[in-house]
């Protein structure tokens, strides 16, 4: 029994490199910017998250989680600076960053991995990794809403 | 070189893709398959050591709140600590076997403290009182001697405890043994040792076999392998602590981790969905875009494309200030363009409305029998990001250019309201931070 689960977690685990590859490949070209397109980027990462953490009953030290989250938010404000917005004809595109999501995702697939080995101490580390990654996809897509925002006022002034 | 890279049939970023890949299923050999399958167990539950044939083990933790025997709630100490006159509260939770508890066999790694350690006793938790235990129940509803009395050289004791009574330690009556067969039954044990010999760790193995040990204390480790939640690993132990908060964290569920790996799947699949409608839709956009200039500009670029078009493509076109260039020029450039950032075996969207049919596809024709013309269309070398981008950039500009031919332009140049930077009358969009002009139409 416990082979087949390994099965799937490893058929899961390719399905999701290659997802995560296909959205980076499309992240970093020019991408028209919708205020939808940030807040799934931050959803989708929270969910997976905490589907993950909650479905794999991972144990995790609670009081790091906080200081990790709050330290990859403010990584995630510096490198939300990097992407550029801006208006071809009436619409809004950029290329965004995508450090947080390659870090979050590279984080994602170790932790699947290091789930085989069996040690609760390793899968913490890929799970708080993790979790500083949804800290900086947080930081990153809230400057992108703000820069969204700012631009489409000024636009429209 | 060049070519070898445009010729190759496989996506650019195929590689580093499987790469990756490779590297995930590596740690996951590593890890996981070369090893035998951890089992899905509860809280405090640990794969049987190698000496153990089969059965689950169950590693001890000290620091249940629950367990109320004697004077746990004050006076006890955890698994290592070497104070004497201490209490030692182990307490056990497991999930009860399918078809209950078939033998139990109880492992504790101890260190005689060389104080008053031969008036030492061993006690477990049980739903009754018995009178040669009922000084050490403590808030529990009773309890069972399991042994009494350590020497300063033993390190370890065995017990089994459907068959407490093979310690000679200790006269288990019938009825007490029954108690404490029930109480295993129950998936929690709750155990006491006072109070003057240290507890390194515990192990419960349940369902693995009568005992393999000689029943009672011994004076070497038993089972060639101490019990993994003692202290004798600090390193590890303590930052497995620091990242799980637990003294005795349970290991990743196989089972768990696949449920958990095949659900992530679905954000990620409509994180990656949504992605591509949204880029899609500006492809689609600079598609029409170009497709329009192709029109706009008419059959005269159609005529000049094939030459002028696919000569000038080897090199990006130089963008100097925000200087307009022709509409003629505007055709073939706006081609290369897109067919910088595509594939070989697709067409631009200048070719598909007409401009630069004469130059074919890397498909179409191999680039020994192509003409001249042709040749250097194929041998196209690929832009770089920062090359594609003043091109894009460009297209912006002849974008502009061609809007503007299509509606009457302001008459005067006209100052950013963001950047205030000043640009021409021509110009519905800043060129410097690509704000709309407010009266630009």
């Amino acid at each position: 029994m416990s082979i087949v689960f390994r099965l799937i977690t490893l058929v899961s685990g390719v399905a999701s490199a290659w997802t995560l590859v296909k959205t980076i490949r499309k992240m970093r070209e020019e991408t028209r910017m919708s205020r939808l397109t940030p807040i799934v980027a931050i959803g989708a990462t929270l969910l997976t998250t905490l589907l993950y953490l909650f479905l794999s009953g991972a144990a995790v030290n609670w009081l790091l989680v906080l200081p990790l989250l709050a330290l990859g938010f403010s990584i995630g404000l510096a490198e939300g600076q990097f992407t550029r917005l801006y208006y071809r004809s009436a619409t809004l595109v950029g290329k965004r960053s995508v450090g947080y999501l390659v870090l979050w995702g590279m984080a994602y697939l170790l932790t699947m991995a290091l789930a085989q080995w069996g040690d609760a101490g390793l899968h913490a580390v890929g799970v708080l990794t993790m979790l500083f990654g949804l800290g900086m996809a947080v930081g990153s897509n809230y400057v992108l809403l703000r820069k969204q925002n700012r631009l489409r006022q000024a636009g429209s002034a | 070189m060049t070519k070898d890279r445009q010729d190759r049939p496989y996506p650019r970023w195929l590689w580093p893709a499987l790469a990756a890949l490779a590297c995930v299923m590596a740690v996951m050999a590593m890890g996981g398959w070369l090893r035998p399958p951890v089992r899905a167990e509860p809280r405090g539950e640990a794969p049987a050591s190698p000496n153990v044939a089969k059965g689950t083990v169950v590693n001890a933790v000290d620091n249940d709140p629950a367990n109320h025997l004697w004077e746990c709630d004050t006076r006890r100490v955890p698994f290592g600590d070497e104070q004497v006159d201490r209490l030692r509260c182990l307490s056990f939770h497991y999930k009860v076997p399918s078809g209950g508890v078939r033998s139990a066999t109880l492992h504790v790694a101890v260190k005689p403290l060389g104080a008053e350690q031969d008036t030492d006793s061993l006690v477990a938790a049980v739903g009754q009182s018995y009178p040669d235990c009922s000084w050490a129940a403590g808030k529990m509803p009773g309890c069972v001697a399991l042994h009494g009395g350590f020497k300063g050289d033993e390190t370890s004791l065995d017990l089994d405890l459907l068959n407490i009574a093979c310690d000679p330690s200790v006269q288990a009556s019938a009825e007490a043994q029954e108690s404490l067969r029930a109480q295993l039954q129950t998936g929690v044990l709750h155990v006491m040792l006072q109070d003057d010999t240290a507890v390194l760790g515990a192990q419960l193995v349940l369902n693995g076999g009568p005992l393999t040990f000689p029943c009672g204390t011994s004076a070497r480790p038993n089972a060639g392998q101490p019990p993994s939640t003692s202290q004798e690993n600090p390193p590890s132990s303590s930052f497995e602590r620091l990242v799980t908060g637990s003294s005795s964290p349970p290991p990743p569920d196989p089972v768990a981790v696949g449920v958990a790996a095949a659900a992530g799947l679905v954000p990620l699949a409509l994180f990656a969905l949504l992605n591509s409608l949204l880029s899609r839709g500006v492809s689609d956009a600079a598609a029409s875009v170009a497709g329009a200039a192709s029109r706009a500009a008419g059959s005269h670029a159609a005529s000049g494309a094939a030459a002028s078009g696919s000569g000038t493509a080897a090199r990006p076109p130089e963008v100097k200030g925000d200087t307009p260039q022709s509409a003629t020029e505007a055709t073939p450039r706006t081609g290369t363009v897109r067919e910088a950032g595509m594939r070989q075996d697709q067409p631009g969207p200048a070719a598909q409305a007409g401009s630069c049919q004469q130059a074919p596809t890397a498909t179409q024709a191999g680039p020994r029998s192509a003409s001249p013309a042709q040749e250097t269309s194929v041998a196209r070398p690929k832009l770089g990001p920062k090359e594609d981008e003043r091109l894009q950039d460009t297209l912006d500009k002849l974008k502009d250019k061609l809007e503007g031919l299509a509606e009457p332009e302001p008459e005067e140049n006209w100052k950013c309201a963001i950047c205030g930077r000043t640009n021409r009358a021509q110009h519905k969009y800043c060129v410097y931070c690509g704000t709309r002009h407010a009266g630009g139409g």
